[in-house]
């Protein structure tokens, strides 16, 4: 009997001595995910946000998420979104007014054939004035997208060990799987649909600016419609597969680890119990630094998005204040090219906001994912 | 304003009883008396608008659009150019010749746009390339 026991000791020291309980230096991975963030953003964050001590990072976190240091990023964002915004506002403003006037002054002393001209005129000269900041938005939202792809790929290393490291293997590998399949999905078809989209909008909408036959800006709009719909579908199946996935990883990884807890309490003799409560400490220091590292991503990714969401809902809302101006000046067409950019911006919006969306929410189910120990 | 309307009536009052009298006296003159009364008539609209001419100019300088302004005014001159004398061309009967100089000024029109339609085509291929 006694040699029974010495020998279940010893199978289950053997079988401990597998399990991923061991001091690890999370330095390389840590090394990584700094290097995917982008330098602007860096120096904006709060000294030791980036730090490898969890209390650090942890006091850091609790800076960042304070009311003041909030505003103060949406008072920075706004500051250098206003003035663009602004601009596009007055510019296209003025151009409305000038064109209402030469449209008043033209009508009575043109004539039909010099009245198309002119009106041809007018209608070239909005186009280009709401077509160079429509450039400008789009290039914000590519190089935005490129950013988080680069941010979600840095962390992707430390996501698998922080998990491992917790006893959450299967959930490790599942998680960062399903950040690959993220990344192919806001690069892939996000970024790559992104500028033929745009560009076939455009040009449906100077079509449809320089003929009365055309009409071709109701399929403009379908177009911008169908992709935001499928944008919006493809993340919805994207984020149920995440949750079930890494939910019931989480849950098979819980039973492996309470399965070896129950064994070393068991079999080893005296300090059984006491090889469990050792699993759980680790694994909750693990879990600190997972969730901190987790909510300090999510602050980055915030950070990241703010000024490229705020730059598109001012351009927007200051293309939709024109269109008004346009219609109550009685200049319909120019009412409905001003309209059809503002679809411009929101494909845009919706594109930052979906990709942003789903990498905020991978990272939430990293975070709420309970050691298995 | 009132005022100038009031002078701008009475002209066209008074150049219409002599352009009447003209016409059964000598109607070649009265050809020459006609687009001058035109273009005193354009002339006086422009010289009145002109501070709101001013004024939207001075915005679209402001906004950065100071391209545009110019643009319109040029626009604006060939539209009135274009109407003045294809105007006096039917008023002397001569309608083919108002339909060219109509044609013609579509065609200027058209011309002005071209720069924005390069810039536009511009736009869509590093929109296209980006």
């Amino acid at each position: 009997m006694r040699k029974l026991s010495v020998l279940y000791a010893v199978v289950a020291l053997l079988f401990f001595l597998t399990l991923p309980c061991h001091a690890t230096d999370f330095s390389d991975e840590f090394e990584a995910y700094r290097s995917g963030i982008p330098e602007e953003i860096t120096k904006d964050l709060p000294q030791g946000l980036l730090s490898e001590t969890p209390e650090e990072s942890g006091e850091a976190l609790r800076q960042a998420l304070s009311v003041k240091q909030v505003f103060s990023q949406i008072k920075n964002a706004l500051s250098s979104s206003l003035p663009s915004a602004k601009k596009l506002l007055l510019q296209n403003l003025a151009l409305l007014l000038g064109i209402a006037l030469f449209r008043l002054l033209s009508e009575n002393f043109g004539g039909e054939s010099t009245g198309d001209g002119a009106t041809f005129c007018t209608n070239a000269m909005l186009l280009l004035s709401v077509l160079t900041p429509q450039l400008t938005a789009a290039r914000a939202t590519g190089e935005f997208l490129k950013k988080l792809c680069t941010l979600v790929n840095s962390m992707i290393p430390m996501v698998g060990v922080l998990l491992a490291s917790g006893g959450n293997v299967t959930t490790a590998v599942s998680e960062t799987s399903m950040l690959g399949i993220l990344i192919i999905f806001c690069e892939n078809f996000c970024y790559m649909t992104l500028i033929p989209v745009l560009s076939g909008c455009a040009a449906f909408a100077a079509a449809s600016a320089f003929s009365e036959r055309t009409g071709l800006d109701g399929v403009a709009r379908g177009i911008k419609k169908t992709f935001t719909f499928l944008l919006g579908l493809m993340a919805l199946i994207i984020s149920a597969v995440m949750s079930g996935q890494t939910l019931l990883c989480a849950k098979a990884d819980s039973l492996t680890a309470r399965t070896a807890k129950f064994a070393a309490g068991t079999f080893i003799p005296v300090v059984g119990g006491t090889v469990g409560e050792a699993l759980r400490t680790v694994a909750a220091g693990v879990e600190y630094l997972r969730s901190s590292v987790g909510i300090g991503a999510i602050v980055i990714i915030c950070i990241m998005l703010l000024p490229t969401l705020l730059s598109l809902v001012l351009g927007r809302i200051s293309l939709s204040i024109c269109s008004s101006c346009a219609s109550f000046l009685g200049l319909s067409k120019e009412a409905s090219i001003l309209n059809d950019s503002t679809g411009f911006y929101g494909y845009l919006m919706a594109v930052c906001s979906i990709c942003s969306v789903l990498a905020i929410y991978a990272l939430v189910l990293f975070v709420r994912i309970s050691a298995a120990a | 304003m009132s005022g100038l309307l009031f002078k701008v009536c009475g002209v066209a009052i008074v150049s219409l009883a002599l352009l009447l009298t003209l016409k059964g006296m000598k109607s070649d003159t009265a050809m020459f008396v006609r687009a001058i009364i035109s273009v005193s008539a354009v002339a006086a609209v422009i010289g009145a608008l002109s501070p709101a001419l001013t004024f939207a100019r001075t915005q679209l300088d402001a906004s950065g659009s100071a391209g545009y302004g110019e643009t319109m005014l040029k626009a604006l001159g060939i539209t009135y150019l274009t109407f003045i004398c294809s105007s006096v061309c039917r008023d002397c009967g001569e309608v083919s010749v108002a339909s060219g100089v109509e044609a013609v000024g579509k065609a200027e029109l058209i011309l002005l746009s071209l720069p924005f339609l390069k810039q536009i085509l511009q736009v869509m291929g590093e929109l296209l390339g980006a």
